[in-house]
């Protein structure tokens, strides 16, 4: 994947956005903000049919990376939506830059990247990032510019000229995102950003929101792939049915202060050393759970693996001459 | 100018006479800036009572679920601002007016009502409802296409680009309008190959079935592509990634719709252009090259029979269903005369000019094979004194029906006509509407350019206004009968170019499009594609109907309303006996009185796009003057805005996401 620079707006293009919308904002500034926030689902007749969010209050600070976490109708993609301005509160109001939710002059600093990549499958990727390019008044110059470095950015730059229709969900997650990245937004919306995308591409996707928060911005984003949050995730909010159920740094919640891992190199497993821990834990008053070599996580294999492979192109797995599998 | 428009020959018929900025004052009418400001009046009537329904709509949800926006540290309900209560208090002030006044003349009927705007002078009162109506409506309009007018400020035409942009994209890399074009094709094949005409009425054919063509074709392409793109973007969720960037959405309807018309207008300009090589590299006919392949601008006066017998002679009805044409009998004492304001301006010209006519010929007896009906031609001015009759005759000697052929003669003819103010034409052999033209000399117009008639000693005829130049016809064969109409008979002033002519034809075409597309798009941002397409349809058809369903509406029709009419069926009454007024039969009438109220409520939304059928003109060889097509702009414009504010609100009320 190419190592590109998220941001590529030319100096004064990134400033008029900000004028036209509102002061510029500090890191740690409140970004986003709801109150009472409340959405219900109505029938034809207007009766109550489900009550998707239940008033939320919440704020997301500028230069975090915040995650929204929750089963399915838990009301993730609700709020997001109710703070886009695709559905109107029930009660209570959401306000983004300030500005409510529904006024669409905040959308000028906002980048949104649906669930599913929602776009003309009958546009290549230039005609894509031109199209929306164009709704952000970009001049032509500053479009070409931003739209080329974007397809670079996202590995697209082979099949820039073929149509949407003939790209794989995972082609088209990355175009969604480089359109969601075409006016240099200073707040990034991802809906299931990694839906669809394979373990490289994840790891790619995880990558690169820490970039932009790196580079100042502040994503949203939702999701139900735990350890995806959890990688990326400063702060996060646990809905279930509607309701808030938890909030608060990422660190923090999943810290198990109960326990205490120990860890150590050039050490070889012996029962003597397994002893001696024992003897020293139980003196500080405490009970040694497990005692063995640690695991690594698959993803951290599958990187490796992929990585060796780059390097070294090629079959690396053979099987032995005799027909047996080797190990 | 303004009269240049009206149809001539054949079946075609124009009743009412072509809306232009002028005509119609403050004779016929309370308005004194003429017909136009008739138009907005009513147009300000109709447009307002759906603006104030839809703004009773709209403050009632705005007051009961408003929006709040923080402006200075003060809540302000986005929803309701302060001008548009102001403009609604306003609004519903004058109406009250209007609904008091409307009980005082409450003796009058609503067709009475409708009818009188049509010409009826009105008193004071009626101006008054009128006026009050209007400004009601105009309070209305404001109040709620205000907030449309203040986000104008906002929209971008990029962004509107860029949208039109991807609708052609759209339509073209779906392939949908490459099918329809090659359909298209089809129509431009000469009309011959397929079924056998006059040779006069070849260029008449060729037109008609291009025209209908077209028509069929692209506006079907067009309500299609308009009626389903938004709810297309909608279903396909693309429309999550337009609105979420700074898009206003009403710049995604106006994007849409100025893309479909995009579409349809070039594939238009490209069947227009084919269908003109078509016509100018065909081997034409020479008679209808004749008749139909120019474009004549045409100066028409006013008709009214007379008889010396018959006081008020209105011509004969010979039984024809179709009562457009009244006739004079043949040897008779019976004449058609036409009567002109203003005549040619002919100052330093010698040659003549043409008169020319195409009447009806319907015959009683067989007459003589191979030969036509003979009619005369008795032309005189304001300027005419009738005690000159010997003079005049014995000066026109020998020089009857000269032609302009013979000079020397001619030249004759023309000082006579200009010194006496008359010209005679006699027994000129017709035929079943046939174009046919006598030569005026132009010293006849010469002396009816002259004096004021006003002021000037001159013969009447049924005691209207003086006018500068009347012609009498005649018919000369005993037991014929020739039918006129007052656009049956006009002085041709030019000739104009017949290409540019069928461009204009098509403009007409356009209109309908423009119309067509605007509430495919508007009824769009509510309603599915299907639905959209089939309220589109159904409107645009309608339209075909908009007299029939005005007879309806307007009670003008023999036997009641749809509950009147079911009644007679089971009380087996016929439509034109009285019924007693029993309960039940009041009962039935009012139900009709409601069912006339929706549909004159329907009448409004349904578009006159008959109106838009410019091509007949084209088809007959008449010229379309540019105010004509301006005018028809303007009552264009009258009829598509409310629906792009109508889209503009249910656009902007609409949950994208639910």
């Amino acid at each position: 994947m190419a190592e590109t620079a998220v941001s590529h707006s030319p100096a004064g293009h990134h400033q008029s956005h900000r004028s036209s919308t509102g002061d510029i904002l500090k890191v740690g500034d409140t970004l986003v903000e709801t109150r009472n926030l409340t959405k219900v689902y109505r029938d034809f007749w207007g009766r109550k049919k489900k009550v998707a969010l239940n008033a939320l209050d919440l704020s997301i600070k500028k230069g975090e990376i915040f995650g929204l976490l929750g089963p399915n109708g838990s009301g993730k993609t609700t709020t997001i939506k109710l703070l886009l301005g695709l559905l109107f509160p029930t009660t209570g109001d959401a306000t983004v830059f300030g500005r409510p939710a529904a006024d669409v002059r905040k959308n000028e600093r906002i980048g949104y990247l649906p669930e599913e990549s929602y776009l003309y499958r009958f546009l290549n990727a230039e005609e894509t990032l031109d199209f929306y390019g164009r709704l952000f008044d970009m001049p032509s110059d500053v479009r070409k510019k931003r739209s080329a470095d974007l397809i670079r950015l996202v590995g697209l730059e082979h099949d820039r000229k073929r149509t949407l229709r003939e790209y794989s969900k995972g082609m088209r997650q990355r175009i969604g995102l480089a359109q969601a990245l075409i006016n240099d937004p200073e707040l990034v919306i991802l809906d299931e950003p990694t839906s669809g995308l394979d373990p490289i591409g994840t790891i790619w996707m995880k990558d690169l929101i820490k970039q932009l928060r790196d580079q100042g911005k502040t994503v949203l984003m939702c999701s139900h792939r735990l350890d995806d949050v959890q990688d990326v995730c400063d702060r996060i909010a646990i809905l279930f049915n509607g309701d808030l159920q938890e909030l608060g740094e990422v660190s923090k919640l999943v810290e198990d202060a109960a326990r205490v891992e120990i860890r150590a190199t050039n050490l070889r497993l012996t029962d003597d050393l397994q002893s001696d821990l024992r003897s020293v834990v139980e003196k500080h008053g405490g009970k040694l759970e497990s005692f063995g070599h640690p695991t690594t996580t698959l993803e951290d294999l599958f990187r490796r693996i992929v990585e060796e492979s780059k390097a070294r192109p090629g079959r690396r797995y053979l099987p032995a001459a005799d027909g047996t599998i080797k190990s | 100018m303004n009269l240049s428009f009206a149809p001539l020959l054949g079946v075609m018929k124009f009743e009412v006479p072509p809306v232009t900025f002028t005509q119609y004052g403050i004779r016929y009418y309370p308005f004194p800036g003429g017909r136009m400001l008739e138009i907005i009046v009513n147009w300000m009537q109709d447009v307002g009572g759906f603006a104030m329904l839809g703004l009773v709509f709209w403050l009632l949800n705005g007051l009961m679920n408003p929006v709040y926006d923080i402006v200075n540290g003060q809540k302000r309900n986005r929803l309701v601002t302060p001008w548009m209560l102001i403009l609604s208090a306003l609004a519903i002030v004058f109406y009250l007016v209007t609904f008091g006044l409307m009980w005082w003349l409450s003796g009058m009927t609503d067709a009475e009502i409708f009818l009188s705007r049509k010409g009826r002078i009105l008193s004071l009162m009626e101006w008054a409802y009128e006026y009050s109506f209007a400004l009601g409506g105009f309070f209305a309009i404001l109040a709620f296409a205000g907030p449309v007018f203040m986000d104008i400020p906002r929209f971008r035409i990029g962004r509107i680009y860029a949208i039109a942009k991807l609708s052609f994209k759209e339509a073209f890399r779906r392939r949908i309008v490459w099918v329809f074009l090659s359909i298209l094709v089809l129509y431009l094949f000469p009309a011959r190959w397929f079924f056998r005409e006059k040779p006069e009425d070849e260029l008449k054919s060729i037109i008609d079935v291009t025209t209908r063509g077209m028509n069929v074709l692209l506006i079907s392409v067009g309500l299609l592509l308009a009626s389903f793109s938004i709810p297309n973007d909608i279903k396909s969720l693309t429309i999550h990634t337009i609105v979420t960037k700074p898009v206003e959405r009403f710049e995604l309807v106006l994007g849409r719709f100025f893309g479909y018309l995009g579409i349809i207008t070039m594939a238009l300009a490209l069947m227009t252009g084919l269908g003109l090589l078509l016509i100018n590299t065909g081997n034409l006919a020479e008679e209808a090259a004749e008749e139909s392949f120019k474009s004549r601008v045409a100066l028409y006066g006013d008709m009214e029979f007379s008889s010396k017998k018959t006081a008020d002679f209105v011509g004969i009805d010979v039984g024809r269903e179709d009562v457009y044409r009244k006739y004079i009998a043949g040897a008779s004492s019976h004449t058609a005369v036409w009567s002109f304001k203003n005549v040619p301006d002919v100052s330093g010209q010698t040659d003549p000019m043409p008169l020319e006519f195409a009447f009806d010929v319907y015959r009683t007896t067989k007459g003589e094979e191979g030969r036509g009906v003979f009619v005369s031609f008795d032309l005189m001015t304001h300027k005419w004194d009738p005690s000159r009759e010997a003079e005049f005759n014995t000066a026109m000697q020998g020089l009857v029906n000269v032609k302009p052929e013979d000079p020397a003669k001619w030249e004759k003819v023309d000082k006579v006509a200009e010194e006496f103010g008359r010209y005679l034409f006699k027994s000129l052999q017709i035929y079943d509407y046939h174009t046919s033209s006598i030569p005026v000399p132009a010293g006849l117009f010469r002396n009816a350019a002259s004096g004021d008639p006003s002021k000037d000693e001159a013969i009447q005829v049924g005691g209207r206004p003086l006018r500068r130049l009347q012609v009498t016809v005649r018919c000369d064969t005993p037991t014929q009968f020739v039918g006129v109409a007052k656009y049956d008979l006009y002085i041709l002033e030019s000739e104009g170019n017949f290409s540019f002519n069928y461009f204009k034809g098509s403009i007409g075409l356009w209109f309908r499009l423009i119309v067509a597309i605007a509430i495919a798009v508007a009824c769009s941002t509510y309603l599915a594609g299907v639905l959209s397409f089939l309220c589109a349809l159904f409107l645009f058809i309608g339209g075909f109907f908009l007299e029939f369903i005005q007879e309806l509406a307007l009670n003008l029709n023999v036997g009641g309303g749809p509950f009147e009419s079911l009644t007679r069926l089971i009380n087996k009454s016929v439509a034109a006996a009285e019924l007693d007024p029993t309960p039940t039969i009041r009962a039935v009438k009012m139900l009709d009185g409601g069912y006339r109220w929706v549909l004159r409520r329907v009448m409004n939304v349904i578009p006159n796009v008959d109106s838009y059928g410019l091509s007949e003109y084209v088809a007959q060889g008449f010229n379309i003057g540019p105010e004509f097509l301006l005018v028809n702009f303007v009552l264009l414009l009258g009829y598509i805005l409310p629906w792009l504010v109508a889209a503009y609100y249910l656009m902007k009320a609409r949950e994208i996401a639910a």
